[in-house]
């Protein structure tokens, strides 16, 4: 993926908290941000990590991104870009990444934001509005003050449905699946066991999973590792993977360097195929149907279920 | 129609050393130049070149004539932008002199093609800006084909098409089929899984990335409107191959393929350009001639008749055989060989 | 620039050779669980063996979705397929996703049908489609894109233009019509 600079033109604090700040990011002279479908995110070098913020714009030929980081008190990369970003720093970013994308020839567009998950269904929003095509928001949000929602309110209008408790945003959604046009798709965004929960709840209101479209902020809680050993089709090289390094960073001590970016199964800039064992999908990029049947894993943050795996290097 | 594309600017589909043809995915990125006997090609992805006039002027009376040309699914209204703005920085990046595409606040845009003679100002997404639908204007402004392929539930599907010069195929027939259904009637190809391995590099093609192919036929005419669409104005060549026909005038019909994912609307723009090259041109490069002759002599059966070689496969042979010793002949030259890193 | 590779393009897993010809398995599918609402149509079919087979899938299911049901037989189709789009139509407007679809009966009825579903809004996953009838193709026309109907496997003349077609083994699912390629009628003798 590309990598390229962006200069912070401006940082917008949203809510009473401050724990949502915005950043406008602009080209650098001479230079055009490239466009990009809504629901899109774009890879920042915050400090200690790279991480993917979803862009409130529609991508239609933008003359600046803007991109909403919320506080996540852990040290890393969103409090480092709350703590030490200020107008007028240059950013190393890539992307815009596409995979949370609209279905053009949907009858309707139901999108559902919990919390911060706001953010591309903002953009999904936007679109929707410019190119004319029938949509309906349900928004959850557990703070008095959220950020962003006077924005999609004016997007939206009377097209918005407003929750405050997990119960009622459950209760919302589950209500709202079942009375959809025919051909109608959803997509939502917010923590990973709601999402869990939404793409099971579609298929109980009879859903077929390509109709339900999920962006996930944060992988799920994960089982505790075990060491496991790969073995290199070219050569037959067996490597040894401790139970506390990532398979892509017991690659590089083999001197086997894959591609990398986010590094926390996101941008699957460090794909690999698997020809043998069962792999311990933890990315963000397989669809839950595609974990149990696909050859390709991404060893940033996925390990195996299997003692050994043969990878196609 | 007799047209034939400048001999300079051929790009030979053959692989150098090539004396078998398989299908493969054979991809390249774009504007990779590539040096041949006759000259050079590759360094633009558009084609611009002194038949641009003429040729451009036959794509557009073919629109004028058989609106059904051009088609583009209602849900694609994105794509079709995403398209014409694509197809236009193209073509100005390509041929500065001759083209230029200025940006505006709007976004709004000004184009000029000093060739085509073309100033048009419009806004992106306002259908009432432009004279016709967006990929209707962009396919007025170049000679290449240009086809959107949507991706869907991890699959492409045919969902626009502006085309005057399909090669034996009907564009407005496939509309709306998978990557899949498209290839069907190809012979061979599902079984070596191209097809499949080629959707799936398609569809984890980036945004900004060009990359190209070939692909290549036999057609008994100078008409660069092979499709099926206009089967009916041509009289076949009485079974290619009898006396009356003069082989030299049958052409090798070469597609230049270029695709890119497009960025606002994830689709996948396949440009195609379409090139003519009568036998007795090639003829005249030996090593052309030489190579052609072996491709054809051992091309499978199947694979042939897909070609449109049924019926007159031998003689064609022979004669590409006979006219390439008489044309090194009389060049007084050795059979040439190209140079081993001239790859495609 | 070296040729670009990637790894989806290094894979080398046979795949099994196929055309864009419908392929139709002996017996009707089984329907699938999961949908809130099914419409099955018999159209043609000569026996009632799919709309009973899938009566007793339904009922088979824990809760049995409601299902309504369309039969029309051989005589009154022609009529039923005109009014085919309008009456889709009409039919997603009264239900939600979670409907679903189940047709049976001559091909070209069924290929009609699933084009309307589509043009609805419903995706191939939430169509069961079986011809058990194949009694006529229709054919579509590229100079002048009639389509007509072909009684037989071979050749038809175009309903439109007049003009001889041969009847390709490619299908295209939107118009529920085979591709016809022309063929060029032979001159009488002493012509050029």
């Amino acid at each position: 993926m590309r990598e390229f600079r962006v200069r912070v033109e401006a940082i917008v604090p949203h809510g009473s908290d401050g724990r949502v700040r915005e950043f406008a990011l602009a080209p650098l002279p001479g230079e055009r941000l490239p466009a990009h479908e809504p629901g899109a995110h774009l890879f920042v070098h915050a400090g200690p990590a790279i991480n993917a913020y979803s862009l409130l714009g529609d991508g239609i030929l933008p003359d600046r991104y803007r991109i909403a980081v919320q506080r996540m008190d852990r040290g890393g990369g969103s409090n480092w870009m709350h703590a030490r970003v200020v107008a007028g720093d240059i950013l190393t970013v890539a992307g815009p990444n596409g995979t949370f994308s609209p279905v053009p020839d949907a009858r309707h567009a139901l999108f559902i934001a919990a919390g911060i998950g706001i953010t591309p269904i903002l953009a999904h929003a936007r679109a929707a509005v410019r190119w004319n095509r029938p949509f309906s928001v349900i928004h959850a949000h557990r703070t008095p003050d959220p950020p962003l929602l006077d924005e999609l309110a004016a997007l939206a209008g009377d097209r918005l449905v407003r929750v405050r408790h997990r119960n009622a945003l459950r209760e919302a959604v589950a209500s709202a699946l079942r009375c959809q046009p025919v051909g109608s798709h959803a997509w939502a965004c917010g923590p990973a066991a709601f999402l869990d929960w939404f793409l099971d709840e579609g298929q109980r209101a009879g859903w077929v999973p390509e109709r339900l479209h999920v962006e996930a902020f944060a992988a799920p809680v994960q089982t505790a590792n075990e060491p496991f050993t790969v073995s290199l089709r070219s050569s037959g090289r067996r490597i040894a993977v401790p139970a506390d390094v990532s398979l892509l960073d017991a690659l590089d001590g083999a001197g086997v360097r894959l591609p990398r970016l986010c590094t926390r199964g996101v941008c699957g800039e460090c794909a690999v195929r698997v020809r043998a064992g069962t792999p311990d999908h933890r990315d963000l990029i397989l669809g839950r149907d595609q974990r149990a049947t696909a050859s390709v894993m991404y060893p940033c943050v996925s390990r195996a279920r299997s003692a050994e795996l043969e990878l196609d290097l | 129609m007799n047209y034939a594309t400048p001999l300079h600017r051929v790009a030979w589909p053959f692989a150098d050393a090539a004396d078998a043809y398989r299908y493969s995915t054979n991809v390249v990125g774009g504007r990779t130049a590539i040096e041949t006997p006759a000259g050079r090609w590759g360094d633009t992805v558009t084609a611009v070149d002194a038949t641009y006039e003429t040729v451009l002027a036959y794509r557009r009376a073919i629109l004028d004539r058989d609106p059904r040309r051009c088609a583009v699914a209602p849900h694609l209204r994105v794509a079709a932008w995403d398209a014409l703005l694509c197809v236009l920085d193209l073509l100005a990046a390509d041929h500065p002199d001759a083209m230029t595409l200025h940006r505006e606040p709007g976004p709004a845009f000004r184009w000029e093609n000093r060739r085509s003679g073309t100033v048009q100002r419009f806004a992106f997404g306002d259908e009432s800006s432009l004279p016709c639908p967006p990929l209707e204007f962009a396919a007025r402004e170049a000679v290449e084909d240009l086809f959107l392929l949507e991706p869907r539930n991890g699959s492409l599907v045919l969902e626009g098409a502006a085309s005057t010069f399909a090669g034996s195929w009907s564009p407005v027939f496939d509309l709306r089929m998978t990557f899949d259904e498209l290839h069907g009637p190809v012979p061979r190809l599902h079984g070596m899984g191209i097809v499949e391995r080629t959707e799936r590099f398609l569809l984890a093609l980036p945004p900004g990335e060009i990359v190209r192919r070939t692909n290549w036929s036999l057609h008994d005419a100078g008409d660069l409107d092979a499709s099926l669409e206009n089967a009916h104005r041509h009289q076949p060549a009485q079974a290619m191959g009898t006396g009356n026909l003069d082989l030299g005038e049958l052409r090798l019909r070469i597609e230049v393929q270029h695709l890119i994912r497009l960025p606002m609307s994830g689709c996948l723009l396949f440009l195609i350009e379409n090139q003519l090259c009568p036998l007795a041109a090639i003829a005249t490069i030996p090593a052309w001639a030489y190579q052609l002759a072996t491709v054809l002599e051992r091309l499978p059966d199947d694979i042939a008749a897909y070609k449109n070689l049924l019926g007159f496969h031998p003689e064609v042979v022979a004669w590409l055989r006979e006219n390439s010793r008489k044309s090194s002949e009389q060049a007084g030259t050795e059979r040439d060989s190209l140079k081993p890193e001239h790859r495609h | 620039m070296p040729p670009l590779t990637h790894p989806a393009a290094a894979d080398d897993i046979a795949w099994p050779p196929r055309t864009s010809r419908p392929e139709w398995p002996p017996s009707p599918p089984a329907l699938p669980p999961g949908a809130t609402a099914w419409t099955l149509l018999s159209l043609g079919s000569p026996s009632g063996e799919p709309l009973a087979r899938w009566r007793r899938d339904l009922a088979a299911m824990t809760p049995q979705p409601p299902a309504s049901v369309v039969e029309i037989d051989r005589e009154a189709l022609d009529g039923w397929l005109a009014l085919l789009p309008l009456w889709f139509a009409a039919e997603a407007a009264r239900n939600v996703v979670g409907w679903r679809i189940a047709v049976a009966g001559e091909e070209r009825a069924v290929l009609a049908v699933a084009a309307a579903a589509r043009s609805a809004g419903l995706l191939p996953t939430e169509m069961v489609l079986h011809a058990d009838v194949a009694n006529g193709k229709r054919v579509y026309c590229p100079s002048c894109s009639a389509v007509t109907d072909a009684a037989g496997d071979d050749r038809v003349r175009c309903g439109g233009c007049g003009r001889l077609l041969v009847i390709q083994p490619h299908c295209s699912r939107r118009r529920g019509a085979y591709l016809g390629t022309l063929v060029h009628e032979a001159k009488e003798p002493g012509d050029a």
